[in-house]
């Protein structure tokens, strides 16, 4: 049985949708990370970095039990394991990696940025940064819209892990203050992905009571 | 296709070198690879940028925390090479790649290796091979 350490946040939702669309089985364990429990030793343990998403799994690589950390690689692993979302094709699995790595790098660091910089504002310590990193993510929002001028999806044709790393963020577009209308390609992206059955379920694991 | 991290996925699956092509030799270095590319990158790149800027007359309070982050995560790559050569275990491979040329440039990121013995000790054994003295230098800058 596959265990997920996390709580519904972007990074942890990557993990969340990908389990609900490979259909494995799998259990949650919530993580409280307003009470650091992420930097107890038992968690360390699985992960020296302190964050979530984690993933255990009894049933690993021939048999033998594994820990996985990082979202983009717990993306590769259970795509690996379950042959879905990840194209063997050498050309077709380029471009999904590409975008994977981009989305994994510059989107998730350029939207943490706003989504801290933002909550330190509406705490009223607004920091000068807040704009110069706006910025920068609405550039990134650009290069991926660019990405889907000539696919559906950011790996190409179909589907992948790609869209997934990218969805839980792009999902959270208000708090970034992205123009939507900006970046139409990305735009019909986003609806057309936060339609499937699987991204609706692993948006709520863990339930989350804030409703964001 | 752009991206380092997956620029590095693709040549070694391509040579079928660098990377397990599967068990959980593949899954570590899949982790480390992923961590290279994104906390040190991200991190290091930050500091790197600030250090520029307060060069430049120009210092940002941010730099404290950067280089506090940056210090953290060469004490989790400490940790890990305590039990093994390189980051995904016995065996060189492209998390190594990813991380290395960031670590590399500690000096200039104000970064102590003192007291990182293991990670001191993992920057030369890779910085030994032959491969790595020629990459580092393609294409060849003048400074
Ligand atoms: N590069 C990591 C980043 C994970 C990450 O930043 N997770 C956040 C939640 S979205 C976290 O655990 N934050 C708590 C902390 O930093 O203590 C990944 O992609 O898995």
């Amino acid at each position: 049985m596959i265990v997920l350490y996390a709580k519904a946040t972007s990074n942890g939702r990557k993990a969340s949708i990908m389990l609900e669309e490979t259909g494995l089985a799998y259990q949650v364990r919530p993580m409280a990370l307003e009470r650091k429990e992420q930097k107890e030793a038992w968690f360390l343990e699985m992960n020296p970095n302190g964050r979530i998403p984690v993933i255990t799994d009894d049933d690993g690589p021939k048999g033998a039990p594994v820990t996985v950390f990082e979202s983009g690689a717990i993306l590769i692993y259970l795509a690996e394991k379950s042959g879905r979302l990840l194209p063997t094709e050498p050309r077709h699995r380029a471009r999904v990696m590409q975008w994977l790595f981009f989305v994994s790098t510059h989107l998730t660091f350029g939207a943490m940025q706003v989504h801290w910089l933002a909550r330190l504002r509406d705490a009223g310590a607004a920091h000068p940064d807040l704009d110069t990193w706006q910025e920068e993510n609405a550039r990134i929002y650009g290069v991926l819209d660019q990405g889907l001028s000539d696919c559906p999806y950011l790996g190409g044709d179909g589907y992948s892990i790609a869209d997934i790393a990218a969805y839980p963020w792009v999902h959270r577009w208000r708090m970034q203050g992205i123009d939507m209308d900006a970046v139409p390609r990305l735009k019909s992206w986003f609806a057309t992905v936060g339609a499937r059955e699987a991204v609706i379920s692993g948006l709520g694991v863990p339930p989350r009571e804030d409703g964001l | 296709m752009f991206e380092s991290g997956a620029i590095l996925l693709y040549i070694a699956e391509k040579s079928g070198q660098l990377l397990a092509a599967d068990g959980l030799a593949r899954v570590e270095a899949l982790k480390w690879l992923f961590f290279g590319s994104s906390q040190v990158t991200h991190t290091a790149m930050q500091v790197h940028y600030l250090l520029g800027r307060k060069a430049a007359g120009e210092p940002h309070d941010n730099l404290k925390v950067y280089a506090g982050e940056l210090d953290r995560l060469y004490g989790i790559l400490d940790g890990v090479l305590a039990s093994r050569d390189y980051l995904a275990g016995a065996e060189y491979t492209i998390a190594d790649i990813s991380a290395w040329p960031w670590v590399d440039r500690h000096q200039a990121h104000g970064m102590e290796l003192a007291p990182r013995p293991r990670l001191r000790d993992w920057l030369k054994r890779i910085g030994d091979r032959p491969a790595t003295r020629r990459g580092t230098d393609i294409p060849p800058r003048g400074d």
